[in-house]
């Protein structure tokens, strides 16, 4: 009984159209006396239309995070002092970066840190620029905090909602806190003052904190990439990285459409920031944002 | 603004050493991308290995790119090898259960939105061999012209063409679409063969 019809995947090809001439009018003529055949069409068509209303899937958003993750770490191998950077790594100013600038410069402005003397004319109109724009789109202040904290990759959301709360490294580590971030520096309870190297290693930070024109590129450099409307953080943080002297800086995560998300894309950087290439980015994380900030 | 330029600049841009434009790029084509990945390998979890390993390529041989080729066809290509690499491997997790593989898809403890084509199309997909299942993704799924495809895959057109014919052929099958043949059973265990259908294409593959 088969002998006679059609087989299926030419009538597949028939369905979706990609038969020549010749062949179409073959087929249709069976299809005419085979109800069969017609009815493996109608299943094909059907078939096609199932295939065409499977609904679109976006990306889900840790995995675009673990993405993001991932060519950051291809963006930013793992440097150390006086390693030598590629020319082709090194940037080049772009519209970006030049509204990275005005964010920077804003930043400044917002957090209260005093404008060097020397730039002080061309960054302030960079720095009106900047404020014209953001309270534009949407007021915004800087939090910005010293918590001295230690942040590890494992433990980076935790502390920040810590920073965030007000936590300090004293508070941190006199056992103070008990929450998650907190656990490993509890587990090996230390005063401020004994832990190896904390001293040198907040002023390390502090220095960064200090320095204003510093500052202000370590953020331009963080913000490059970002869109105007995220390129403003929403906090910073001077705080240690495993142990090693850092600055958290968490921008607001918005869609190219313009959409504020949920989560925050948060840097933690370097006390190379704003002085080596690449901001001497530590880690990128991508989470939730924490409630308060 | 970077959103504003092209594909093909910020590719230039990157080569050059301009941090922001890959992130740009990989905004612009990661749902894509993720979508080829997850219909094609069928679960999140090797979905994700394949567009993270697919745009760490593409992060590291954009100086390759010639610009004689559309970026999104380049960068397909690029996300359809992670794929069949993965499956190559063997390293390919089972699909998930239908209501975990298409999160899309209304709830599943619905009767109604069980019997949604999409839903059981879904599932067929994962069962016809990956050659046909890939041309049917990027054409039916992703709506790529057949050369489109043909390019991503590194096949010609008729090739494709002969996957989508051979692959909705099968999927008609398995959905009970068919009146030809045996009914559509339990998946065939050698996918890609002919599952039970009594006429055979005499075209060559």
């Amino acid at each position: 009984m088969t002998e006679q019809h059609v087989p299926i995947e030419e009538l597949a090809a028939y369905a979706a159209g990609d038969l020549d001439a010749t062949a179409a009018v073959a087929v249709e003529a069976h299809l005419l006396l085979c109800p069969r055949c017609a009815a493996d069409v109608e299943g094909l068509t059907a078939t096609a239309a199932a295939l065409a209303a499977v609904p679109p899937v976006a990306m889900p958003a840790a995995a675009a995070a673990a993405l993001d993750a991932a060519l950051l770490a291809e963006a930013f191998p793992n440097r150390r002092a006086g390693d030598v950077v590629p020319i082709a790594r090194r940037r080049r100013p772009t519209s970006g970066a030049i509204a990275a600038v005005a964010a920077g410069v804003a930043l400044i402005a917002a957090i209260g840190v005093p404008l060097v003397a020397g730039g002080a004319k061309r960054s302030s109109t960079l720095g009106a620029a900047g404020r014209a724009r953001d309270t534009a789109s949407a007021p915004k202040t800087v939090k910005r905090l010293a918590s001295g904290l230690d942040y590890t990759r494992a433990t980076l959301a935790a502390t920040l909602v810590q920073a965030v709360n007000g936590a300090t490294r004293t508070t941190a580590f006199t056992g103070g806190v008990a929450g998650p971030g907190s656990a490993k520096g509890s587990a090996t309870p230390a005063a401020p003052a004994a832990a190896p190297g904390s001293g040198e290693e907040l002023d390390a930070t502090m220095a960064l904190a200090d320095d204003a024109a510093r500052l202000a590129a370590c953020v331009t450099e963080l913000a490059q990439g970002q869109s105007a409307a995220a390129a403003v953080p929403l906090l910073v943080d001077f705080a240690t990285f495993a142990g090693k002297p850092a600055v958290v800086v968490a921008f607001p995560n918005v869609s190219r459409g313009g959409t504020v998300s949920t989560k925050i894309d948060v840097f933690v950087a370097g006390a190379g920031c704003g002085a080596v290439p690449g901001g001497d980015v530590l880690d990128f994380q991508r989470i939730d944002r924490p409630a308060g900030l | 603004m970077l959103e504003d330029l092209s594909d093909t600049e910020l590719l230039a841009r990157h080569a050059g050493g301009d941090r922001g434009a890959f992130g740009v790029l990989v905004s612009r084509h990661r749902d894509r991308a993720w979508a080829v990945a997850l219909r094609t390998l069928g679960n999140p979890a090797d979905a994700a290995d394949a567009v993270q390993d697919a745009f760490v390529k593409a992060f590291r041989t954009a100086g390759a790119f010639r610009g004689d080729a559309l970026f999104s066809t380049w960068l397909h290509r690029i996300v359809v090898n992670a794929c069949l690499d993965l499956m190559r491997r063997a390293k390919v997790r089972p699909a998930l259960p239908l209501d975990e593989s298409t999160s899309a898809v209304a709830d599943p403890a619905d009767p109604e939105s069980r019997l949604d084509l999409g839903h059981d199309v879904v599932a067929a997909l994962q069962r016809i061999s990956p050659d046909q299942r890939i041309a049917i993704v990027l054409v039916d799924l992703e709506g790529y012209s057949v050369d489109e495809a043909a390019a991503a895959l590194g096949v010609p057109a008729g090739t494709v063409k002969s996957r989508c014919h051979r692959g909705r052929a099968q999927l008609a099958t398995l959905l009970g679409h068919l009146r030809q043949g045996t009914p559509a059973g339990p998946a065939t265990s050698e996918p890609g063969t002919d599952p039970d259908s009594p006429t055979h294409d005499p075209r060559p593959r």
